[in-house]
């Protein structure tokens, strides 16, 4: 059972991105910038870290795709850019993973390489003419802000989620 | 970072590359209809997003409520010097459709550009990603939903149905900076009604935009524009906002506008899905509005034959 208990987790984060954070943070016109949330990609970072790059792909990209078919209309965008933020991320040092500094550090990179790729990425196909300075002022910068306050909240439950996993897993072993 | 870039790697990385090309390719070809496995994630995704934005809503409503009361005074004062000016308006609007319909009975019209048949819809979600400005609501194809419908709030129109799948639907806003994103809409005058195109967001002067007016027609600030009902499944007469400013397009040939949206796009909680009921504009009113312009017909045809696509 607790094998779906983490991609359960992160469904609900992709919930919570989409629908809830929608209605208690609604976006507004006197904003400059813009808040977007990446809760779940706090997550795969983490399942990176604590289960190896393979699971940190899979999870990554699986959800991307969901991301992808749910919300926006170009499948492939974020697919491919949670996998490799996933695989870039995978540093599975036991230093890396009982500190809770380093994956902190970790998260915000990934989150400032996602929000470059799909940024990249929608400039490519068109769907956008912003400047870069115009994006990281509006987009980046905010989003780091706001997704680092929550994966300082997030990175101890998910520590604890994983420690949980590993421990079952020994005791089947046995 | 652990043995990075090997030949493996890199031949993976490439693979992905290509997929991620071809994937974006495939859903920029077709997008005016959806396969079905997005339509079965739509679906089982949209129950569950259904199950948990409805008591989300009411929460917020709370919040929005106990901020409301605080406003309380001021509301009603203004709501009181409102009241006599809607007493005799909504007399007026009783003369002026009795009068309506014995002058449709008069040309034996039955249907007329105006007519339609709501469904309500929940939001579940909007897209988080800033990107495109999307919203989802909780009724699809077996709702009766199709692609181009118009959708609604009390204030006025707010987007149209993007794609739909069995239970749940998506709408892009009006506020949605893609290419396809265009609305035909009139201005209201005192004379002719001019005939123009919404295309899209202004995004530094925060407002839509209003293009392709003739040079020559009579436009004033404060102006109402709401939908015409010529291209697509539109009914005519659906408010969309005011004018705010005016001026001339790059190549001095027409007028953009710069209008100010009647609905507020942010705090969208429920929405109403619009069907024409009229399926065609009658015989002697299209030979009348037809031969205005020629861009205006064309696109008019291309709208028709993305339905025509759609509904196949």
């Amino acid at each position: 059972m607790i094998r779906f208990a983490l991609p359960f987790f992160i469904f609900l984060l992709f919930l919570l991105e989409g629908t809830l954070f929608q209605i208690f943070v609604p976006p507004s016109p006197e904003r400059e910038f813009y808040l977007v949330p990446r809760f779940m990609l706090i997550a795969v970072v983490l399942t990176s870290i604590y289960r190896g790059a393979g699971s940190g792909v899979l999870v990554g990209a699986g959800f991307g795709l969901l991301y992808d078919i749910v919300y926006t209309d170009i499948i492939g965008i974020y697919m491919f850019s949670m996998g490799f933020t996933a695989y870039i991320s995978a540093f599975t040092y036991r230093s890396v993973r009982a500190s809770f500094l380093w994956p902190f550090v970790i998260i915000v990179s990934a989150i400032f390489v996602l929000e470059w790729m799909t940024y990249g990425l929608h400039y490519i196909i068109g769907g956008t003419d912003l400047l870069f300075e115009e994006f990281f002022m509006m987009r980046a910068l905010p989003s780091l802000i706001m997704n680092g306050i929550a994966a300082l909240l997030l990175i101890y439950p998910m520590q604890r989620i994983f420690a949980k996993i590993r421990e079952v897993e020994e005791l089947q072993h046995r | 970072m652990p043995h990075f870039f090997s030949n493996k790697r890199l031949i993976l990385l490439m693979v992905s590359i290509i997929v991620l090309v071809s994937l974006i390719g495939f859903s920029t070809r077709n997008n005016e209809t959806i396969t079905w496995p997005e339509k079965f994630l739509r679906d089982t995704t949209g129950v569950v997003q259904s199950l948990v934005s409805r008591p989300a809503h009411m929460t917020a409503g709370f919040f929005g409520n106990v901020a409301d009361i605080f406003r309380v005074y001021e509301e009603n004062q203004m709501l009181k010097s409102r009241m006599e000016e809607f007493a005799s308006l909504s007399a007026e609007l009783e003369t002026v459709k009795q009068e309506n319909a014995t002058l449709r009975e008069m040309i034996d019209s039955e249907s007329s550009l105006s007519d339609y048949t709501t469904r309500s819809a929940l939001v579940i979600h909007r897209s988080p990603d800033k990107w495109t400005d999307m919203i989802g609501i909780n009724k699809g194809s077996q709702n009766g939903v199709s692609e181009n419908m118009a959708v609604v709030t009390p204030e006025g129109l707010i987007g149209k149905v993007e794609t739909t799948s069995e239970f749940t639907s998506t709408v892009q806003l009006l506020s949605d900076d893609s290419r396809a994103n265009r609305v035909s809409a009139m201005v209201a005058t005192d004379g002719e009604p001019v005939y123009a195109f919404i295309e899209g967001w202004n995004e530094e002067q925060e407002g839509l935009m209003l293009r392709k007016i003739q040079s020559d027609a009579e436009i004033e600030e404060g102006q109402q524009v709401i939908t015409s009902g010529l291209g697509g499944l539109f009914p005519r007469g659906l408010a969309i906002g005011t004018i705010t400013s005016l001026q001339p397009d790059e190549y001095g040939l027409s007028y953009n506008a710069l209008v100010e949206p009647a609905a507020d796009y942010y705090n969208l909680e429920q929405v109403n899905v619009i069907e024409r009921t009229s399926e065609t504009l009658d015989e002697t009113i299209q030979q009348e509005t037809g031969g205005e312009s020629n861009e205006e017909q064309s696109s008019e045809e291309e709208q028709q034959n993305a339905d025509g696509g759609g509904s196949s």
